[in-house]
């Protein structure tokens, strides 16, 4: 889930405050494609990675370039980011209802696992493994192409990058329609994970992503794996021992982490924010 | 000799700071040009709208009598400009990636016969290939940043101070380097503050709060007592 949020701080140094409600889409889009046309969620997967994927690009040249040039980007892309959460919101509300949707977990097929006497639902993991997939894929992305280079170029220098002849706004383009379909991926296996989905929903989840991902080190996609592992275990821990105050662990994590580590486990000086 | 670099009319700076007043420019095939300037001349300004990376508000870019000055920063490296930053790599990328992205529009085969040639011409990156740019000294990051920006065969090469934070010996070596690749033919146009490299200059211009104060040969710059004494603070006995 952090995952896109984390890939597009990294390469633009700004927020997607609108992260979840594109989750929250990509979860609509599971719902509608298997309520509609039957569509198997695992299809549904690869579909939107393309779609959302396909929408980034234009979104990124309609808001980013300008926003990138204004005297603080972050903190405007924290407003601009907002305002697209506010417009995603109530589109998703207009369009869906506020009643909250499910979808059956068993048309995900598949048996629970038995690990150590202990079941584990089929779409838990096929959660870990499709986050698995995702990982892989942006490691291989990311050191084993041409792109990946030009990416993580401008991830470590923007001006240098774009000084060696790498066209930044292409490249940075793809990475946002990336982050929106690792997004979406989210979004599609949301209704199994969370059991409901509501247009609103998208507010939450931003900040589940972010607290993972300010754990880990913000644009720094190892330290999102290692912020997700710690957000799971807390958030295990604490509905285990202390169910009512579970809500609140992305944002104790989000506060111990910048009082003891402002840059995150894993962060050097990677963020500037 | 043709001329193969033209600015003409440039100016340009940053937000409504104007910086560059119109300074003139060109650079012949093959030539060695340096732009002398204290910090805050507007060297940098220049070279960065000589590249794209600062848009010039008017005046023209020619490169090898096509004009560039409309074009991006990508176009204007693939036209065969490469620009060295005082940074010049990037830190948090192996000398190989670093490399390997000096020439990102070159097709496969070429850019690994191209870094093989990197390597042969300078085996330090060769030991240190995997390592990341940071790990490198101040002295063999300029070899390193000077080795990216050759990989793309460059037609003129764009340094913006060489020297900086470099030690007097490693000066040396990065001027011993640049003087044979001047010897080899290529185009430079270099903007330092430190005149070590008027030895490889065949033409100077000094840039005095964005306008050229004077303009001429190596040799003429040196016989030039009023230059001496207004840009260097030199002044000649006997």
């Amino acid at each position: 889930m952090g995952l896109g949020l984390s890939f597009i701080f990294g390469v633009m140094k700004i927020v997607n405050l609108a992260h979840g409600d594109f989750i929250m889409l990509g979860a609509f889009g599971a719902y509608l494609g298997e309520s509609i046309w039957r569509i198997n969620p695992f299809v549904t997967l690869i579909i939107e990675f393309i779609v959302f994927l396909l929408i980034g690009l234009p979104l990124y040249y309609g808001l980013i370039p300008r926003l990138l040039k204004s005297r603080d980007p972050e903190m405007l892309s924290l407003i601009l980011f907002f305002g697209l959460s506010q417009i995603i919101e109530a589109i998703g509300t207009m369009a869906f209802g506020n009643n909250p949707e499910t979808i059956d977990p068993s048309v995900i097929g598949g048996q629970p696992l038995v690990i150590a006497g202990q079941d584990f639902p089929f779409v838990w993991i096929a959660g870990v493994v499709v986050s698995l997939v995702c990982m892989v894929g942006i490691y291989l992305y990311l050191y084993h192409t041409r792109l990946g280079i030009a990416t993580r170029a401008i991830m470590g220098n923007r001006e240098e990058a774009q000084s060696s002849g790498i066209n930044v706004h292409r490249v940075s383009a793809l990475a946002f329609g990336i982050g929106l379909g690792l997004a979406a991926i989210a979004g599609v296996l949301t209704p199994f994970m969370l059991g409901a989905i509501y247009p609103t929903m998208g507010v939450d989840l931003t900040i589940t992503a972010f607290a993972i991902i300010v754990i880990g080190s913000l644009g720094n996609p190892l330290g999102t794996i290692l912020g997700g592992i710690i957000y799971g275990l807390s958030m295990m821990l604490m509905e285990t021992y202390l169910p009512s105050w579970s809500s609140m662990i992305p944002y104790v994590l989000l506060i111990l982490i910048l009082l003891v580590r402002p840059s995150g486990l894993l962060g050097r000086r990677t963020r500037n924010a | 000799m043709t001329n193969l670099l033209e600015l003409r009319g440039i100016t340009s700076g940053y937000d409504k700071m104007q910086i560059l007043w119109e300074p003139d420019i060109h650079v012949a095939d093959g030539e060695c040009v340096l732009i002398l300037g204290s910090n805050g001349a507007g060297k940098t300004t220049l070279l960065k709208s000589l590249v794209g990376l600062l848009p010039a508000w008017t005046g023209t870019i020619v490169l090898d009598g096509q004009a560039i000055h409309t074009h991006s920063v990508d176009q204007r490296i693939r036209a065969g400009i490469s620009y060295v930053s005082e940074l010049g790599i990037i830190p948090t990328l192996s000398i190989e990636d670093n490399l390997k992205l000096g020439a990102f529009y070159v097709p496969a085969q070429e850019r690994a016969q191209r870094l093989r040639e990197m390597y042969d011409q300078f085996p330090i990156l060769a030991e240190k290939r995997r390592g990341l740019g940071s790990s490198l000294s101040g002295g063999h990051r300029k070899v390193l940043s000077t080795a990216k920006a050759l990989m793309s065969r460059p037609r003129l090469l764009v340094m913006d101070e060489p020297s900086a934070g470099l030690s007097p010996l490693l000066v040396a070596e990065i001027i011993s380097i640049l003087q044979e690749l001047h010897t080899e033919g290529l185009s430079m146009i270099i903007a330092e503050q430190n005149v070590k490299f008027l030895d490889i200059a065949d033409r100077v211009y000094v840039l005095d709060s964005g306008r050229i104060g004077f303009s001429g040969t190596v040799q003429e710059l040196k016989d030039d007592d009023a230059i001496q004494r207004a840009y260097f603070g030199v002044t000649r006995h006997g």
